[in-house]
């Protein structure tokens, strides 16, 4: 298998899933690892609105990112970081060797929506099937 | 007998889909003013639709994801985010333009006002999407909506001169007295309300939700090839009924109720029950289409969970938008803004969207890489190029014919 992958077709923009498939979020943009003045590797995987409102640029993607931070619940500076270390498979998705749970800065409004918001409903646990 | 059940509930599903607020309303209009004249693009539009649903559809059973969560990694952020904002804004439209048609077939029962039921409709909604799983409420509204073949069935019994109807139907003219800028305003119309894209986003999400896998290839085809004709077929039953009963007396088409008069002075009051439970049925059906393609939207945009199989707790993101969708879609419907113009304004201008998301489509459909041994033919390029390019002319003309033609006034 080659060691090399575009970024811009292998990575960029792929659906990330963890341990279980379960869907984790995007890869919305990378931060690089750069040693005297060349990219060495991948630093983070970086998820979530505010880091691709950040990559969009313009004054939707300001928008995108500022409303994706304030919706952090924490408030956390800058985007959420996923370790690189922790991707275990390129295709079909980016997945992770680590379980949604154990990743406690990524896909924080949706925990914070399902512990106070949905999972307040009635039946809001319930499988359909 | 489990494989006749699953190919009856995506077939229906298929109809479900095709007929909604949109094709009702602008069916009824269409034929009590240009008779059987524009029966061509319905004709065109069910071989557009049902290309693309194959394809997506296709594209599905592959890679287990719905077309248009590739179209990010494929075309970019950017691109996709466009798609996404227009097609949540048309189809947040379209919720509810479908939702004052459940209350408007409610209001056709009952003659209780519309908005009364307006509210109610959104509990009804809410509560089927909240309790029922995904099959059994595709089943659901799909027998219902078999009501609709009432209309077919009003056609015969209205006892038309054949000859003339088959002459409406290949007369690719105005009708007199109509001009040519309407006639091409509702060609546009048509195209909007038959080929909308959320039919291709739920067929291609229900497929994915329902764990399809590339054995599932021939059920799935089916369930196109029959479903959109089907679908399709009602569409013309429904011009054809409007151009038998309004056209000759010159009555146009404003409001919802007229849609359903042709079937009671053709079968009475039991034809009049059944095209009531019908159109609500119809309608219903779409709400929940609408509703729930708009959430698959935006979560296979940021890459959440979604989707009605697990627990809404599971996929919390998803369902807080598609519950915030309706209680604005509610809030909207009871603004009072008249239904008919809401679904007149949403359809063309899911008509100017139609390139930017069936090109995407396309592309994965004929990447080898992805599609393997499935991807497009030269019968789905060959259909799906041309559809392509029809709609790349409706596209453009969709809002200076809607300007011009002042929405097609008389």
């Amino acid at each position: 298998m080659s060691r090399h992958v575009s970024v811009r077709h292998g990575l960029l923009d792929k659906q990330i899933v963890d341990r279980d498939r379960l869907p984790v979020g995007r890869v919305d943009d990378l931060e690089l690892a750069v040693e005297d003045g060349a990219v060495v590797g991948v630093e983070a995987i970086l998820t979530g609105a505010q880091a691709l409102g950040e990559r969009l640029g313009g004054m939707l993607g300001r928008w995108l990112a500022g409303s994706a931070a304030r919706l952090r619940p924490g408030g956390g500076e800058g985007p959420t970081r996923i370790d690189p270390a922790l991707v275990v498979e390129l295709e079909p998705f980016v997945s992770l060797s680590a379980r949604l749970e154990e990743l406690p800065d990524v896909a924080g409004l949706e925990r914070w929506l399902a512990r106070n918001v949905v999972g307040r409903l009635p039946g809001a646990g319930d499988a359909r099937e | 007998m489990s494989k006749l059940f699953a190919f009856t509930l995506g077939t229906l599903s298929a109809i479900g889909g095709f007929i909604d607020i949109g094709d009702i309303v602008a069916d009824a209009q269409v034929g009590a003013r240009f008779g059987l004249r524009l029966a061509w693009v319905t004709l065109f539009s069910v071989a557009g639709i049902m290309c693309f649903a194959e394809m997506s559809g296709r594209i599905a059973l592959k890679t287990q994801r719905p077309a248009l969560a590739l179209a990010r990694s494929r075309l970019g952020p950017r691109y996709a985010l466009f798609g996404l904002v227009g097609s949540f804004l048309v189809t947040g439209l379209l919720v509810m333009a479908e939702l004052a048609g459940v209350a408007l077939a409610l209001e056709l029962a009952t003659s209780v006002h519309y908005l009364l039921w307006v509210p109610v409709a959104a509990v009804l909604v809410l509560a089927v999407i909240w309790l029922l799983p995904f099959a059994v409420m595709e089943r659901l509204y799909g027998i219902l909506g078999l009501a609709m073949l009432v209309y077919v069935v009003a056609v015969w019994q209205l006892g038309p001169d054949w000859s003339s109807v088959l002459d409406s139907a290949t007369t690719l003219v105005p009708t007199a007295g109509e001009s040519w800028g309407a006639y091409l305003f509702f060609v546009v119309v048509l195209i909007g309300a038959q080929m909308t894209p959320y039919e291709m986003f739920f067929f291609s999400s229900g497929a994915v939700e329902s764990r399809w896998r590339p054995k599932d290839l021939v059920e799935m085809r089916v369930n196109v090839v029959v479903g959109f004709p089907l679908g399709g077929l009602l569409a013309v039953a429904i011009q054809a009924v409007a151009f038998l009963v309004f056209f000759e007396r010159g009555i146009h088409v404003e409001h919802i109720s007229q849609t359903a008069l042709p079937v009671a002075v053709a079968l009475g009051k039991v034809g009049l029950a059944i095209a009531i439970l019908g159109i609500f049925a119809a309608t219903f059906g779409a709400t929940l289409e609408t509703l729930l393609a708009s959430g698959y939207d935006v979560a296979q945009y940021f890459g959440w969970s979604y989707g009605k199989l697990q627990p809404p707790v599971r996929a919390s993101r998803f369902t807080t938008v598609v519950l915030l969708l309706l209680l604005g879609s509610t809030a909207l419907a009871l603004t009072t803004v008249d239904p008919i113009t809401v679904t007149i304004l949403a359809v063309v201008c899911s008509a100017v969207l139609l390139p930017f998301l069936f090109i995407p489509v396309l592309l994965v459909g004929n990447d080898r890489e992805v599609m393997g041994d499935l991807a497009n033919g030269r019968l789905s390029n060959a259909v799906g190029t041309t559809t392509i390019a029809v709609s790349v002319v409706v596209s453009l003309a969709a809002l200076p014919l809607l300007v011009l033609t002042r929405a097609g006034a008389a």
